[in-house]
């Protein structure tokens, strides 16, 4: 693992898109955080403590979030940021894309590496950036509530540092999966792009018993938004409706299920047909 | 038509470097290999001739991991069909595949890492001087030449310095002073004891580095064994006429020729074994036709290849 890790560095340390769009990410997560927290404080809170169409005065009582503070800083850090695992999985989608469309996946082959070395190499790539994010995120957390914070509780929320890696290795594999079937670098871009923008709009349209089970809202609800169970409760005052609601270990399980089949998928695809 | 193969019946102990059994690929609507066996000793310099479509590159793909047979079987060293074969191999397949955006330098460390090397940069700088890209090591592959490409190419065939090379067309895309360039280069290897497998269309070149050649076409093997077995196939003669026609008509009924080829004004005309080309002469003047010039022609593999091709 080791030397292929060593083989991956020596092809792509001088690949510049990827140091680019790292540096947007750890610049655009935290403008998010600020440009999301005013909103929220502004706009969205305010607006949920005056009385609801369709609820009775007095069922539904809102109290502020303190997303600023300790036990909920890592959570809100972790919200905003999963947002952008689209941008960060753009960069394995060009990795990949890059080697077949050079060839360099089959010269690869033909100077000595096995299929199942080439598969492990990129899985080290997407391992990699999911730490990358994970750590980045849990020092931004730090950092942040640290300024904005009183108290300092560490260890209240802390679980949601694996699931929150859990997250990104689930995102990346999505991405893996398309570009290893497409191939093609454009087309794969913007099948990654537009995948999370099809499954949203599925929501609006789709019964919400039936949205529950869609992959990449499984994969969202990992780390909710901060008013998440609020907007819930009023959702169901307002339709009258139960909303099925999956617990944190039923979220994990259904996302590890799926992303199974997807590496399945891809494994047979890439054994299939020739470089 | 017989294939001789009667290298194998020698009674030198060689090494058996190639085994290739009843190799076929079928693809969708053609069939690229067919039955197709060949074995390959160490120290050979091997040449794989045959028209385009003949199954060259497709059998080599096969051969080196990157494209699966329908059925047959190949076997390195005696160790079958396993990938770590490979990097006991310098293999150079269709176009050279490099990391544009990688520097000359760059793109060798990655070919030296796969093959498992840990010290590399003496090696790189040695072959990179070898194949006269020293002073562009630091240059980026986009920026390269087709002659560049095709010199790296080479170049990450030898890093590790193979015991094997196989070579889809190495000069591809080189002028004559590459191709001769490419030329020593193959040569120096040879005589380093190593086994070399060379598929080409330039004839003359492989007249001039291989030992043994294996020509085919359409996917079938038409004929292998050594370059001299080959070439002593018929005797090419050329023959002047004052009406060039008429005795290319005549020629054409004549069952001892073989082909008949214009060039520069003369006649290129082959004549199979034992044929005397004073009979042709007498059979043409007993039909008015008399030769105005008649001459033995050095045999090459040209024509050699293009009798072969055209009996099948």
């Amino acid at each position: 693992m080791r030397q292929l890790l060593s083989i991956e560095y020596s092809k792509l340390k001088s690949l510049n898109a990827i140091k680019i769009i790292l540096i947007i990410y750890m610049i655009i997560v935290p403008l998010f955080m600020y440009v999301a927290s005013e909103f929220l404080y502004g706009i969205l809170f305010p607006a949920l403590k005056q009385p609801q169409p369709g609820v009775e005065p007095g069922t539904f009582v809102f109290n502020y979030p303190q997303i600023w503070e300790f036990p909920e800083m890592l959570k809100y850090t972790f919200y905003c940021a999963s947002y952008f695992h689209v941008l960060v999985s753009l960069i394995l989608v060009i990795i990949v894309s890059n080697e077949f469309s050079f060839r360099t996946a089959k010269q690869n082959i033909i100077d000595g590496m096995t299929k199942k070395q080439l598969i492990f190499s990129k899985l080290a790539i997407l391992l990699f950036l999911s730490v990358f994010v994970t750590l980045y995120n849990c020092l931004l957390a730090l950092v942040l509530g640290l300024i904005n914070s009183d108290t300092v509780n560490l260890y209240e929320n802390s679980h949601y540092i694996f699931v929150f890696f859990f997250q990104s290795f689930c995102y990346f594999s999505i991405a893996l999966f398309f570009v290893t079937v497409i191939r093609h670098t454009a087309m794969s871009l913007v099948t990654v792009i537009v995948f999370p923008v099809v499954d949203f709009i599925a929501g609006k349209i789709v019964p919400p018993m039936i949205y529950v089970f869609f992959p990449l809202n499984i994969f969202s609800t990992l780390t909710p938004s901060p008013i998440r169970k609020e907007i819930l409760q009023l959702e169901e005052s307002q339709s009258k409706q139960k909303i099925l609601e999956l617990e944190l270990w039923q979220l994990i399980g259904l996302s590890a299920a799926f992303v199974l089949i997807l590496y399945f998928v891809s494994y047979i695809s890439l054994k299939k047909r020739d470089l | 038509m017989e294939i001789l193969k009667l290298d194998q019946f020698s009674d030198r102990m060689e090494e058996t470097i190639l085994e290739i059994s009843n190799l076929k690929k079928v693809y969708k609507d053609t069939t690229a290999v067919r039955n197709l066996s060949i074995s390959v000793q160490k120290g050979q310099v091997f040449g794989l001739l045959g028209p385009n479509g003949s199954g060259k590159t497709t059998t080599l793909g096969i051969i080196l991991g990157v494209l699966r047979q329908t059925s047959g079987s190949f076997s390195w060293f005696g160790n079958g069909d396993k990938d770590e074969n490979r990097k006991r191999i310098g293999a150079l397949l269709e176009t050279p595949n490099f990391y544009p955006y990688l520097s000359a330098w760059d793109n060798l460390v990655v070919v030296a890492k796969i093959k498992g090397m840990t010290e590399y940069d003496g090696r790189i700088e040695e072959i990179l001087k070898r194949v006269n890209l020293y002073e562009r090591r630091k240059s980026k592959f986009k920026t390269f030449s087709l002659g560049m490409k095709q010199r790296l190419a080479l170049a990450s065939t030898m890093i590790n310095d193979p015991d094997i090379y196989v070579l889809d067309e190495p000069t591809n895309g080189l002028d004559p002073e590459g191709i001769a360039e490419i030329r020593t280069i193959i040569l120096e290897i040879a005589k380093e004891g190593k086994t070399i497998i060379i598929a080409s269309h330039i004839l003359d070149e492989i007249e001039k580095v291989c030992t043994h050649a294996a020509i085919l076409r359409k996917g079938e093997l038409l004929q292998t064994g050594s370059i001299r077995e080959i070439l002593t196939q018929e005797r090419l003669v050329m023959l002047k006429a004052p009406d060039l026609r008429a005795l290319a008509e005549a020629l054409k009924n004549f069952p001892e020729c073989g082909f008949v080829k214009e060039e520069g004004g003369e006649l290129l005309v082959s004549l199979n074994e034992n044929v005397d080309p004073s009979e042709i002469n007498k059979k043409l003047s007993s039909q008015g036709i008399y030769l105005s010039g008649i001459k033995e022609h050095r045999k090459n593999l040209e024509s050699t290849f293009l009798e072969i091709i055209k009996d099948n």
